[in-house]
């Protein structure tokens, strides 16, 4: 069986092909780059629509097939902004309906974590998804994949952008922020001999770190970040202390979500992902409980099409069925609604 | 009066001394100032018998042979040790190699600090939480030697108890979370797997990330990381929240606010209808 995904939730519109054994045939994608500040959804909507076409007939040729091998048509549903799924729905809708195939809608989150499971040795994991828009910690219990922890504010790469713009730093930040940090910690007295161990580098600048039960909040951390800034602080050390804290965060609510659940599996998703910082730090995290972290390749990692071709595999097979009609797109699609069927 | 009691006092452990054959000669009664009740040598009998002792040992402070590891949660390790011949349970916040010294280090000892205070001020509201023994806030140690509860974790009790028993806990879990807030206190870390039931008794535990504060805003995020907990640790019996909402509204007269911005709150995060 073959699965065309179409992706569309926010700067990324991909369409990836994968057979029924999760082999990801071929994965494209196109984003979106504001010319200044942060997304519109309507021009990234606008890029998507003249951008689908191409993208689509692109992944089909790097697969070495036809649409007319496809045997199913799978799309973001949601979550997401409203513009841009809709922009992918439509498409998805009109491959279906022309190729007379079954079209299925999928939550965007869950993909991240079942890609995980396919491409990777990870059986029951916890998943740490870390985006522009997204920051969750999801697990299965009880037939659903249930939020253990999330965000109360906004995404932790979205955070990472904002404080970037502060700085000058264009869209995306992470990198330029992460090269920075990691100068700043190397330029520090000298480096811890314990190669997973944290670098101890110079002073730490203190910046609010609030972790509530299981969720976090980010509120506060930008302002403080800027108040530090006026004070003289210097940009390298900045964001030195803006990544050492919020991972700090994020770790220790997935460390809290891991003893809650009784998992033994880390997985890691989502474009935050890249940063070889939270890797290191996740990983260290994991290796000290005794856990197996997993993170897919960094293109399966980000958005993507193929992810949302296998989730729509596995959702086509536990016998899962939407008409046209009712395929409307869900910009406030929750991960825990899904009733997870093809797991049980 | 406070001055004849404490004379009292004195006289009634020298009599007690006395009587078990210790004498203090002239040219050796110089007085001691840190004189710790645990270097005096104690005729077994001299003292009644404490229950629960089965291997009384001197107490000494940090590094002490830690005793049997019972288990290990996300931040902390515990343990059955003896304090004062007593069994009692140690807590250490064991340091985190993943986030940098400096961080780790702040965040362990602001939490044991902040965790012996809320349990004192627990019980202080009438809520059942251990007795904190000592508190060892060392950057290598951050230990909280505390009373042991032995029972039975709120979270296996619900999932594994039939509906009827279940509501009736919850409906205790929401007057304690109530009284809690009432006393002032926010938890920080509502779940089922911090309430412990002993003879009866719904015992609170892992104040870490809590807080003294009369604020609304912290009230309503503290019921809402316990909805979370619930929602996704007892899926079966989801319904019961209410029951533990009712509980806390009549254990707590700025309930019914606290409710409400529970709901405000959640409906500022992300994906909600």
């Amino acid at each position: 069986m073959l699965c065309l995904g179409i992706e569309a939730t926010a700067h990324t519109i991909g369409a990836g092909v994968v057979d029924g054994k999760c082999t990801v045939i071929s994965n494209e994608m196109e984003t979106y780059v504001p010319p200044e500040g942060g997304i519109h959804p309507r021009e990234a909507a606008n890029h998507h629509a003249a951008r689908v076409l191409p993208v689509v007939e692109s992944a089909m040729a790097k697969a070495g097939r036809s649409l007319s091998d496809i045997d199913l048509i799978s799309f973001s549903q949601g979550p997401g902004l409203g513009p841009c799924l809709r922009t992918g729905a439509t498409a998805a809708r009109a491959l279906a309906v022309s190729l007379g195939i079954p079209l299925v809608g999928v939550n965007h989150c869950i993909a991240h974590l079942e890609i995980g499971r396919g491409t990777t040795l990870a059986v029951d994991p916890v998943l740490l998804y870390v985006s522009g828009g997204n920051t969750q910690v999801i697990a299965y219990a009880g037939g659903r994949y249930r939020i253990f922890g999330e965000t109360l504010d906004i995404g932790v790469g979205n955070l990472l952008d904002k404080f970037g713009r502060g700085l000058g730093i264009a869209f995306p930040a992470g990198p330029a922020i992460e090269r920075m940090a990691e100068e700043y910690a190397l330029s520090g007295p000298a480096a811890s001999e314990d190669a997973g161990g944290p670098r101890i580098g110079p002073p730490l600048i203190q910046l609010p770190y609030s972790v509530k039960g299981m969720d976090i909040a980010f509120s506060g951390i930008l302002t403080a970040a800027e108040v530090k800034k006026r004070e003289g602080a210097s940009i390298p050390a900045l964001c030195f202390a803006m990544q050492e804290t919020v991972f700090a965060m994020l770790v220790e609510v997935t460390e809290r979500a891991l003893a809650h659940a009784e998992k033994r599996e880390v997985l890691l998703g989502g474009g935050v992902a890249a940063n070889s910082r939270l890797r290191m730090m996740l990983g260290r995290m994991a290796a000290d409980r005794g856990a197996r972290m997993f993170c897919p390749e960094k293109r399966l990692c980000i958005d993507n099409g193929a992810m949302i071709a296998w989730l729509g595999i596995l959702m086509h097979r536990a016998g899962f069925k939407m008409p046209v009609a009712r395929s409307r797109i869900r910009q406030r699609f929750r991960t825990d609604e899904v009733e997870v069927v093809w797991r049980s | 009066m406070a001055k004849l009691t404490k004379g009292c006092r004195v006289s009634g452990v020298g009599g007690r001394v006395t009587t078990k054959g210790a004498e203090v000669r002239r040219e050796n009664d110089r007085l001691v100032r840190p004189h710790r009740p645990d270097t005096l040598r104690l005729r077994p009998d001299t003292l009644h018998p404490i229950p629960n002792t089965r291997h009384p040992t001197p107490y000494t402070r940090h590094p002490t042979p830690l005793g049997k590891l019972i288990a290990r949660g996300a931040e902390a390790e515990l343990r059955l040790v003896q304090w004062m011949g007593r069994r009692a349970l140690a807590k250490t916040r064991v340091p985190k190699a993943y986030r940098l010294p400096e961080l780790d280090a702040r965040l362990r000892q602001a939490r044991t600090k902040t965790e012996a205070r809320l349990l004192r001020e627990a019980r202080q509201a009438g809520v059942a939480a251990p007795l904190v023994f000592d508190v060892d806030l060392a950057p290598d140690a951050c230990i909280l030697t505390m009373e042991f509860i032995e029972g039975e974790q709120v979270k296996r009790l619900l999932n594994s108890m039939p509906i009827s028993q279940a509501r009736r806990m919850s409906k205790t879990i929401g007057e304690n979370v109530g009284a809690l807030h009432a006393g002032g206190l926010i938890h920080g870390d509502l779940t089922t797997s911090n309430m412990i039931w002993s003879e009866g008794s719904m015992y609170f535990i892992d104040f870490g990330l809590g807080g003294m504060t009369d604020d609304v805003e912290a009230r309503g995020v503290d019921l809402r990381v316990l909805k979370e907990a619930f929602g996704s640790t007892h899926s079966h019996i989801g319904g019961c929240f209410d029951i533990i909402l009712k509980g806390y509204c009549t254990a707590f007269s700025g309930g019914n606010e606290a409710v409400e911005r529970m709901a405000d709150i959640a409906s500022r995060g992300r994906y909600t209808e």
